[in-house]
């Protein structure tokens, strides 16, 4: 009884699984502001191909876990100086636990449906992992394959350390 | 020191730009030489004053070519001298459209006119009325022929090493072993690095053509008496002949002119006794050399060329001039190197053709036959000449004996040797060697009558050499199937790079007999037809969307989420990921994630520059950077979205760099503490002294909205400039600037100013002249919020009460560090 007072919108996964999900939290997702009242009213779920139930699940899980907190107000200039370290431990934790590949659908999943919170903390949890790290490094971390020949990369290199600080 | 200058290779002798007088320097030596013997004793100080410092050397004279390495006679020295005198200089064109400009009254110059109140000293042109192309003085001449540029004009050339001006087909004839072409520069008309600077001495001394005396000197006049010679020219006489043609050693002695032969032939048939003064010329000097056979032979080729350039003349005139041009552009990237090669076949197909060419002259092929005949004729005939010599040919020319299409061919064969495509090459920026072109002197008589052609036979080299002389009589021959030859030369002439680059080989040292032949300059064609086409590179392909993992796979994020997750990363970071892949190269570079470059206090280098301007920054700190006014030139040019820009603590000369057209449109601009004078910030904040066309003449920093100029010498002056260039400014800062006084103050916001509409903030810190009474200025101000007066003795606060809108900081945002 109590339960439907809360309105509830209906979303399916990949694996064709129904979640419901509370208004608060499907307002974060920014795909869906413009037809969450279609989607109250309809009791059909709305299937999204792209998002598996793994990691809806975690979306949901981060939302409702922000749900109280305000993000900060973030504008261009100070983003950059911001950067990694203002990631609360329990975001970092909570987004690395379950792996890299996790992390990525994730970050898809947060893309597709738009939700700004989540996927400006997750792409700053992968940019940690490019910080302070040699290209070799990074390759190694995201697994990139390297087409660069010797001599292409110290050209690179050549071409570009002026800007470090 | 003199000795030093005068040892320079003539291609690095050139004279100081301040130097007016280039004959400074003989008179110096002379100077030196004069006190040489002076006696020391007498001298004030004991000592002699100049001295020569003992030498082995030689002394050259400067810039002397000679044909054995002996000094040049005296006359050519003191023509060169003459010339060294005028060649400066150079006149306005009248058509630019600066020089259809009128005074624009404002600049130094125009100051000066007595029309605009000066004294009228300086005599200078206006500033914006300097032209764009100057060119040569109409009276200037040629050195070697000592003709002027007439009837055509742009026919003369000037040299940027020697400044020698002549005609360039007068320096072939000169010289017989030119090595290089003349570089053309593009930038000023007439003007290049003539060959003879250009000449590489290691292939030995330039050569004098040896001069034969010209006996006809009135083409016109003599009839075609020579004619009937032509026709019993014996096979024998192909010795002779040969000899005849390696001095002319240019293309068109060996291709062109053999077909002539031919032509000549059937003119006989003709029985055209107008044909074409030219050959009459020629044949007259043949008989004094003793060559006639080979030299009638050619010509009579010559006349038919001419008859088919009559033919074409009246029509297709522009075609020819344009088909030059398609070469030109062909040949400016083949390299000397396949020259070489082709030689050899070359000479065993010529002694294989040679039986050819005689009997079909001795018959006299009709008219029809022609084309065909020509070609085959031809191809021996130069085989002849070449046959004697160590010559170069081309395969080209073998390959077309071999084949029975003349017709096809042979357009190509002519082209190539024809004086039309030595011309084009000729003029290429990278010019071949021009020796095999020229011939001996010519006659002055020739070069006024290829003169009086010129206006009718304009199109090409060859035609003009040959053509030109024979242009009398052209109306005879019009018609004739030799026109189509012509044209088929042409259209084919784009397409044989290869052959155009024959004429270089040809070039052979040392010319036995000399024979005489009148030749008529080449004509240049002035280069204003030529359409030039910018090629420029296709647009990079956008960046992948992915990229590539090891495992061969796309990595399941996209381009779109990655730039989010790099705009996290610092400059640092970000080079580091630039190293990663192709892919993240290309994304790392992308201008959102270098919206500010900070490169304070830094050297700056090329790789700096080049880095700058590959990211687009908006906002550039340049601050106390050691770099040049080049370089910031350079750069601002090159990134046109900058919006901020730093350059404190810059020198003046580096901050000069943004009064330029191409300054980008900036809103916030730092050029405090730097040494600058008000003169030279007027200078920055005018409108560009380079206008481009089309621009509005309107300050490149007109959009500014922040300018710090704190530090700086400027005064008043300043200020009251500042409303009428910099119409949008919401954010000055003139602190510390000690020259300040309220009355700057007072012109800078003068009551209808547009800064007064638009100023929010104005720093007066450290301005110790400014008093109380500014705040009368600040009333006229409708959105000046703050003022910042720091260190401002002689405000108190009183100014609070006149204008209370605004808030006045008095602390010192000052903070050691």
């Amino acid at each position: 009884m109590y339960k439907k007072i809360v309105p509830q919108i209906k979303l399916e996964t990949y694996e064709k699984e129904v979640f419901e999900i509370d208004l608060d939290i499907a307002k974060k997702f920014g795909k869906l502001v413009p037809v969450l009242q279609e989607l109250l009213n309809d009791d059909k779920p709305l299937t999204i191909k792209t998002i598996n139930s793994g990691t809806l699940k975690k979306i949901i899980t981060w939302c409702t876990y922000h749900k109280g907190r305000s993000p900060p107000p973030e504008d261009d200039d100070n983003r950059m100086k911001h950067s990694t370290e203002e990631v609360s431990s329990w975001d970092d934790k909570f987004l690395q636990e379950d792996g890299q590949a996790a992390l990525f659908d994730l970050i898809s999943a947060a893309h597709t449906l738009d939700i700004d919170g989540l996927l400006d903390v997750a792409c700053k949890v992968v940019a940690t992992m490019i910080k302070g790290k040699a290209p070799e490094e990074i390759r190694k971390v995201f697994n990139i394959k390297n087409d660069f020949t010797q001599q292409e990369e110290d050209q690179v290199r050549k071409e570009n350390d002026w800007c470090e600080d | 020191m003199i000795e030093w200058l005068e040892d320079l290779p003539p291609s690095k002798k050139g004279i100081p730009k301040d130097l007016i007088d280039p004959g400074v320097l003989r008179e110096a030596k002379q100077l030196v030489i004069d006190h040489l013997q002076d006696n020391a004793q007498l001298a004030i100080t004991g000592e002699a004053i100049t001295y020569w410092p003992p030498s082995k050397k030689v002394i050259k004279p400067k810039k002397q070519y000679t044909s054995t390495g002996q000094k040049a006679p005296k006359a050519a020295k003191g023509k060169l001298q003459k010339s060294e005198v005028v060649r400066r200089r150079r006149t306005r064109c009248k058509k630019c459209e600066p020089c259809t400009r009128s005074d624009c009254g404002e600049c130094n110059f125009c100051k000066d006119m007595k029309k605009f109140g000066g004294s009228g000293r300086m005599k200078q042109c206006c500033k914006s009325k300097q032209c764009l192309s100057p060119v040569l003085p109409h009276n200037a001449t040629c050195l070697i022929c000592n003709k002027a540029d007439q009837p055509e004009p742009n026919q003369l050339m000037e040299c940027s090493l020697c400044w020698e001006i002549i005609h360039v087909p007068c320096l072939h004839q000169k010289y017989e072993n030119l090595n290089s072409e003349g570089v053309i520069n593009e930038d000023i008309r007439q003007q290049w690095e003539c060959p003879k600077c250009l000449h590489d001495t290691t292939k030995g001394p330039l050569q004098l053509r040896v001069k034969t005396e010209v006996k006809n000197e009135d083409p016109i006049a003599v009839p075609a008496v020579s004619i009937p010679d032509v026709k019993n020219i014996p096979k024998e006489t192909e010795g002779k002949r040969v000899t005849v043609k390696e001095q002319m050693h240019s293309p068109i002695s060996y291709a062109s002119e053999t077909d002539l032969d031919e032509v000549a032939l059937e003119m006989e048939c003709y029985d055209d006794a107008a044909v074409s003064p030219q050959k009459v010329t020629t044949d007259n000097q043949e008989p004094i050399k003793g060559k006639k056979d080979g030299l009638k032979k050619k010509l009579t080729a010559k006349r038919k060329i001419t008859d088919g350039i009559k033919e074409k003349k009246s029509s297709p005139a522009m075609s020819k001039q344009r088909s030059p041009l398609k070469m030109k552009k062909s040949i400016t990237n083949v390299k000397a190197s396949p020259l070489k090669k082709t030689i050899k076949p070359d000479d065993h197909g010529d002694v294989i053709d040679d039986p050819l060419p005689t009997s079909e002259e001795v018959q006299g092929t009709p008219k029809g036959d022609n084309p065909k005949t020509n070609g085959v004729a031809k191809t021996p005939e130069s085989v002849k000449t070449r046959s004697g010599r160590t010559i170069k040919r081309s395969p080209t020319l073998s390959d077309e004996n071999m084949t029975s299409d003349h017709m096809a061919k042979r357009p190509r064969r002519e082209a190539l040797t024809s004086p039309r495509g030595r011309r084009l090459y000729g003029f290429k920026k990278f010019r071949r060697s021009a020796g095999s072109k020229v011939r001996k002197k010519l006659s002055t008589e020739a070069l006024d009558l290829v003169e009086n052609v010129m206006d009718i036979d304009v199109p090409s080299t060859s035609y003009v050499e040959h053509g030109a002389n024979h242009t009398p009589s052209k109306s005879g021959f019009r018609g004739q199937g030799q026109g189509k030859k012509r044209k088929k030369l042409i259209e084919s002439a784009p397409n044989n790079t290869n052959d155009l680059q024959k004429p270089n080989k040809l070039f052979a040292p040392g010319r036995g007999d000399i024979t005489p032949e009148i030749i008529a300059p080449l004509k240049i064609e002035p280069l204003k037809d030529i359409k030039r086409y910018v090629i420029r590179p296709p647009p990079p392909p956008p960046p992948a969307d992915y990229f590539v993992m090891n495992n061969g796979k796309n990595h399941p994020l996209c381009r779109e989420i990655w730039m989010k997750i790099f705009a996290h990363l610092n400059p640092t970071s970000l080079v580091k990921s630039l190293g990663c892949c192709k892919t993240w190269n290309r994304w790392c570079m992308h201008h959102t994630l270098w919206k500010t470059i900070n490169l304070s206090g830094k050297y700056i280098y090329q790789v700096h520059l080049i880095g700058i301007v590959k990211r687009q920054p908006s906002t550039l700190i340049l601050k106390s950077s050691k770099l040049t006014h080049k370089q910031l030139a350079w750069l601002l040019a090159r990134i046109p979205q900058l919006k901020t820009l730093s350059l404190s603590s810059c020198s003046w000369a580096v901050v000069s760099a943004l009064g330029f057209a191409v300054c980008p449109l900036l809103y916030s601009l730092d050029i405090s503490w730097i040494t600058m004078s008000d003169e030279q910030f007027r200078d920055i904040i005018r409108p560009p002294a380079d206008r481009h066309p089309g621009m509005v003449d309107i300050s490149r920093l007109h959009k500014l909205k922040h300018l710090s100029v704190a530090g700086t010498e400027i005064s008043n002056t300043s200020l009251s400039e500042i409303p009428n260039h910099l119409i949008s400014l919401e954010k000055l800062d003139i602190s510390y600037c000690p020259r300040m006084t309220d009355d700057g103050i007072r012109q800078l916001l003068l009551p209808g100013n547009s800064v007064t509409q638009s100023l929010i903030a104005l720093d007066i810190s450290g301005c110790t002249k400014i008093t109380d009474r500014a705040g009368d200025s600040f009333q006229h101000c409708t959105q000046l919020q703050t003022v910042k007066m720091a260190s401002s003795p002689h405000i108190s606060a009183k100014i609070r009460k006149k204008c209370p809108v605004v808030s006045f900081i008095t602390q010192s945002s000052f903070q050691i560090t």
